[in-house]
């Protein structure tokens, strides 16, 4: 097994669907991603969430491509269509930058204070 | 370097080592990020970490106690680099594998190597570079990485059971930097005693008061934030950390920070 660095950014009202995505398919090492809250200001509410670190190299395959989070999430039984997932990537900023890097690109901030 | 005190002729290192081995009992914990064979990618610890860059997902206690950290969330690990644990300031935290057990404690010291690299943290510059238990709320203790932005850039925290008391360095320690921060805790001290700090050595002369004695808990330790992650999280590289459930003595504390001090790479 090798792992690779991806910087995950999705939007706020598509995170439960991601945390419950990431889960199934990525089991344990999936579990409890995206609970870092974003947003323009820096204060709530939270208009995205952010996952960054090194993840297994299959899981960042399944992030490269809808087509292929479908497939997988079929043979994995999750109920879920290929819309579902290209809306989800599609939204999503998936990148191996740097994480202050890419909250700089897109104009985000970590939301400072407890919700 | 070598003891400046009397007696056997033995390292920083190995003196660490002695008196974890003589201190009996669950309250400690030594980690030891450049020893290798300590890292594992993984949280099960089946594939261990060969080369800078990679995920740490456990780091082995070596104080005896198996006090072990890890995380089982994939992006949530840190990364070993230049013989450090670099957490990213964004989700990473290593949390015990099990409840750290403090119970038979009201004194604990805590010797941490560190660089931070951001002031920024959460609600007023705040980021938890170490806490045991939910140190707002239980008795508990927690190392600060900033405590208020760059004018308070580290700082420790007590609850002795009646309400929280933290005190700062001060200023002077503006990220990025690297130091050797103590938390010296004393829950039976009276209310200003029960937290002091130092940096590189030094104590700070700020107090700060809480009441109560209680003794510490068996708890949940989280490195790189609280156990219950908020927005607090630590942005920098830990080299090593030192927990005991004792109060060291002025040598013995000399000792720890000269080999943590060794771990960073300064000269304190």
């Amino acid at each position: 097994m090798s792992y690779v660095h991806r910087c995950l950014i999705v939007p706020a009202a598509l995170t439960p669907q991601a945390r419950l995505f990431t889960e199934q398919l990525a089991g344990p090492p999936g579990a409890g991603m995206f609970i870092t809250p974003l947003s323009p200001t820096g204060t709530a509410p939270a208009t995205h969430y952010i996952s960054s670190g090194f993840i297994e190299d299959t899981f960042a395959a399944v992030l490269a491509d809808p087509q292929t989070m479908f497939s997988v999430c079929q043979q994995a039984g999750v109920n879920v269509t290929l819309t579902a997932c290209q809306v989800l990537l599609g939204s999503s900023d998936v990148s191996n930058d740097q994480p202050f890097d890419v909250l700089a690109r897109l104009g985000l901030k970590l939301v400072a204070e407890d919700a | 370097m070598r003891s400046r005190s009397r007696g056997p002729d033995m390292s920083p290192a190995e003196r660490v080592a002695a008196m974890m081995a003589s201190f009996v009992g669950p309250a400690k914990q030594w980690l030891v990020p450049s020893d290798m064979s300590s890292l594992f990618q993984d949280s099960a610890g089946a594939t261990p970490v060969t080369a800078s860059g990679q995920p740490v997902g456990r780091i082995l206690d070596r104080s005896g106690a198996g006090n072990h950290m890890a995380q089982v969330t994939a992006p949530s690990r840190p990364v070993w680099q230049s013989n450090a644990l670099q957490f990213d300031g964004i989700d990473d935290i290593l949390l015990s594998v099990a409840n750290v057990d403090m119970r038979g404690a009201s004194q604990v010291t805590v010797v941490m190597g560190l660089r931070k690299l951001s002031d920024v943290g959460g609600s007023s510059g705040v980021s938890f570079v170490l806490e045991h238990s939910e140190y707002v709320t239980n008795p508990g203790f927690v190392l600060f990485a900033p405590l208020g932005g760059a004018a308070d850039g580290f700082g420790a925290g007590v609850n002795s059971g009646s309400g929280n008391a933290a005190v700062s360095v001060g200023a002077g320690y503006a990220a990025p930097v690297s130091a050797v921060l103590t938390g010296l805790f004393d829950t039976s001290a009276v209310a200003l005693e029960k937290v002091r700090v130092r940096t590189n050595g030094l104590l700070s002369p700020n107090r700060d008061s809480a009441g109560g004695t209680s003794a510490f808990q068996n708890a949940t330790l989280g490195l790189g934030n609280r156990p219950t992650p908020a927005v607090y999280w630590f942005n920098g590289a830990i080299y090593g950390l030192i927990i005991i459930g004792r109060t060291l003595s002025p040598d013995e504390l000399w000792v720890c920070e000269q080999y943590m001090a060794q771990q960073v790479g300064i000269a304190i």
